[in-house]
């Protein structure tokens, strides 16, 4: 039996479902494996008899919240796919403005027609058994979870930072160009994707479990900057973790 | 042994005739430019064709030190260890191991230095004496040719290979490259090597002037590098016994990022993991490891969560101590060879040569 | 005489999230809307206080099936804010990022948005089993697509590479 499986997407860009679309080569080997019942933004199909649920996306309108406890009331396993659902990702940057003003700056005097709340990630709302880091999530490690799902592990997901794919990747290190990178505190998984690419880490993939942020923060002094602007650039993707319980 | 002048003309038809039966490995410039105008270099291995970025004409023999070392053309970071599938009763049957389908081409590793040399001596002990590892002899018993370059400085601030007397090595290479004004002199060191040399005849034989500014060179290297000993390399193994609960670890450990970049750059580090990759039909998959390193949590940690070095000071210690005394107790050798990469690495000014000086300071008496 | 009321909530297969609200009385549609009920994410506000930057990152975070628009569109902004003119050569660049992005949206339109209409199925997903060769051909065609985006942008959903004044290097994965 195919397990049966769901995606739902809430406050996001819609990238992560995208990113399950871009796994071209690979889609329809997928397909022969679960049985997709529900993909808004790929199938008219709406059925609620989903074992799995991929949760794309953050609360932040006042019925998501309502509409992720459904979700978990009938799914077995709830697995948040990017960072909006994992930590809020850029939505939780809302957070740190006043609600009222932020609608009325945007929408002026049609503020009411947009109601939203505060950004919330999924696991603030529901249980997550698994979570697939980054924005937008790799479609490895988005393979590596369903492929582990479907053989009963648990996924592969790195708990070091990504500095050990830098150095794999013998990259030249942005500190020692001079410029900065989050990658010392941030989760690896991406492969080093944006240092790389010569740009510096923002931290998509959250903090790793074991970081250093405090000996992170004196190092970015000597780079000239200051510990609240460090604050403000995890803020990015992180905001998340200055409430996080 | 012959000895021969390679003039700085000539270098392109040497790397040319190696380049007849080798894939030729060098270090080249890295297009990054750093704030201070240098530059890093990494080994690639070179297309024999002329001209391009990445042909002969790329390989730089005077540079201070690659990124990482060679030890990546042995034991890549990643590599498959073997295949299996499911057979006709659905279970997972047959495996290939696929240490026995290893078969690098014929390898020239040119510009290794003194550092590298004695990293790759000590990786063939840990691969090749009490457990041989197949995929590791597969790439290091087929032909290769290993074409090192003489220091003549130290490379860096970091670098300490004048205390771990690693600035010059007599063995473990082929051929020997120390620059003299306006060339290389050239000196065998295996009978390959020498094989070579005999074979490159338009190369000049070094005449006695050059024999004898060789000598200077090499006593000059002597001095040099004499001047720069931090730290009783004989006396690392007993002053780490007895600085077991030294605050320096503590003090240290305060700052590491746990990163892992020490480990990762570190040409004496081997430790891996194993896991396995399944198709999405499971139905057939490999075996795979990947570098790891001790620096990082996870490294210690066994099913059920319990982790044999959870604390920060706990790894750094381990790591100083597998460099500087337990692998000594097995090898009777240290497994450091002073290049500095791991402190060059670190953002937070960490290093071996600190610690073991450290040390020193408190318990060499 | 009927009164028929449709409600179609969050209308399969679109980029992005709409309903379609009907009601007809005597074979008449008497109200006809379609209601955009996207989350508002409020980036005029999220960007405030945030360095230049940024602000291309940010905002591709704005819709992911066109995220190199968006990129391109803010580094217009920024360049124009510090009378920055790119050079010919960044133009090009950044017009081959944003057509691997428009071959990339008409493809995942045309196959797997609009396709299973025609055919009366829910999703490609049962056309991969009737018109497998086509299906799959639409398959390598978004690959393309999608690595004509990568090599320029470094990947297609939110690219990495374009910056402020150029790029920060070319992608050679």
């Amino acid at each position: 039996m195919k397990p049966k499986v769901a995606f739902f997407s809430f406050t996001s860009c819609e990238g992560c479902q995208l990113t399950v679309l871009e796994c071209e080569d690979i889609l329809l080997d997928m397909l022969g494996q679960i049985e997709i019942v529900r993909f808004r933004e790929a199938s008219s199909l709406k059925r609620d008899d989903y074992e799995i649920a991929f949760i794309e996306g953050s609360a932040s309108r006042p019925d998501d919240v309502t509409r992720m406890r459904k979700i978990r009331e009938r799914a077995n396993l709830v697995v948040a796919i990017g960072a909006c659902a994992v930590s809020g990702g850029v939505n939780f940057m809302k957070n740190f403005h006043y609600l009222q003003r932020t609608r009325e700056h945007v929408y002026g005097a049609q503020a009411d027609w947009f109601p939203t709340t505060q950004v919330q990630p999924v696991e603030a709302v529901i249980k997550v058994d698994h979570s697939v880091y980054g924005c937008p999530m790799t479609k490895d490690e988005f393979l590596e979870t369903v492929k582990s799902l479907l053989v009963g592990r648990t996924p592969r997901i790195p708990q070091y930072p990504v500095c050990v794919e830098c150095k794999m990747a013998e990259n030249v290190c942005l500190f020692h160009r001079g410029q900065t990178c989050l990658g010392p505190v941030i989760r690896a998984g991406c492969q080093a994707f944006c240092p790389g690419l010569g740009a510096g880490c923002d931290g998509c993939r959250g903090l790793a479990p074991d970081h250093n942020l405090a000996s992170l923060t004196n190092v970015l002094g000597e780079y000239g900057m200051k510990p609240e602007e460090v604050r403000r650039k995890l803020r990015l993707f992180n905001g998340y973790i200055e409430v996080q319980p | 042994m012959t000895n021969k002048f390679l003039a700085n003309q000539e270098i392109p038809s040497f790397l040319s005739a190696l380049a007849q039966e080798y894939q030729v490995i060098a270090p080249v410039r890295r297009s990054e430019v750093l704030p201070d105008g240098s530059s890093r270099y990494s080994f690639q291995p070179l297309n024999a064709g002329p001209g391009d970025a990445t042909g002969l004409s790329a390989a730089v023999l005077d540079y201070p030190i690659a990124l990482n070392d060679p030890k990546k053309f042995f034991f890549p970071a990643r590599e498959e260890l073997l295949r299996f599938q499911r057979d006709g009763s659905g279970q997972f049957g047959s495996a290939r191991d696929l240490s026995e389908t290893i078969a690098p081409p014929p390898r020239a590793l040119v510009g290794l230095h003194p550092c590298d040399v004695a990293a790759l001596e000590q990786l063939d002990l840990y691969f090749g004496s009490d457990r041989i590892d197949p995929y590791y002899q597969a790439r290091r018993s087929g032909r290769l040719l290993l074409v090192a370059v003489s220091c003549l400085s130290p490379c860096s601030e970091e670098c300490f290979c004048a205390s771990m007397k690693t600035y010059r090595v007599d063995s473990g290479y082929d051929l020997l490259l120390t620059r003299l004004g306006e060339g290389f002199a050239a000196t065998a060191a295996s009978e390959l090597g020498d094989q070579w040399l005999q074979r490159l005849t338009s190369l000049a034989p070094l005449d006695a002037d050059r024999e004898e500014l060789l000598t200077e060179v090499f006593s000059e290297i002597e001095e040099t590098f004499a001047a720069g000993v931090a730290f009783d390399a004989a006396a690392v193994p007993r002053n780490l016994a007895k600085g077991y609960r030294d605050p320096v670890w503590r003090e240290e450990a305060e700052r590491c990022l746990s990163c892992g970049s020490c480990n990762l750059v570190c040409p004496t580090c081997y430790c891996f993991d194993v896991f396995d990759e399944v198709d999405i039909a499971a139905t057939e998959g490999a075996r795979l490891r990947t570098w790891d390193g001790c620096m990082l949590k996870s490294f210690a940690e066994i099913a059920g969560g319990e982790n044999f070095r959870a604390a920060r000071e706990a790894r750094l210690r381990h790591r100083i101590n597998r460099k500087g005394s337990y692998l000594h107790q097995r090898y009777g050798r240290l497994f450091c060879v002073g290049c500095g990469r791991c402190a060059s690495a670190c953002l937070v000014d960490i290093s071996p040569a600190t610690i073991f000086r450290t040390l020193e300071e408190r318990y060499g008496h | 005489m009927t009164d028929i009321t449709i409600n179609v909530e969050h209308i399969a297969r679109v980029e992005g999230h709409g309903n379609v609200v009907m009601s007809v009385r005597d074979g008449r549609i008497k109200e006809l809307r379609l209601e955009i009920v996207e989350s508002p994410r409020f980036f005029e506000v999220m960007l405030q206080g945030r360095p230049w930057h940024e602000v291309p990152h940010i905002v591709a975070r704005i819709c992911g099936i066109c995220a190199a628009s968006h990129t391109l569109a803010s580094l217009r902004a920024v360049e124009d804010a510090f009378k920055l003119v790119p050079s010919p050569q960044t133009v090009l660049l950044r017009k081959l990022l944003l057509y691997g992005e428009f071959l990339q949206s008409h493809l995942l339109h045309v196959y797997f948005l609009v396709a299973p209409d025609f055919f009366r199925v829910d999703s490609v997903i049962p056309l991969a089993s009737t018109h497998p060769e086509v299906v799959k051909r639409a398959l390598r065609m978004k690959m393309l697509a999608n690595e004509l985006c990568a090599v320029v942008g470094g990947r297609h959903i939110h690219p990495v590479t374009p910056v402020p004044g150029g790029f920060t290097r070319l992608n050679r994965n």
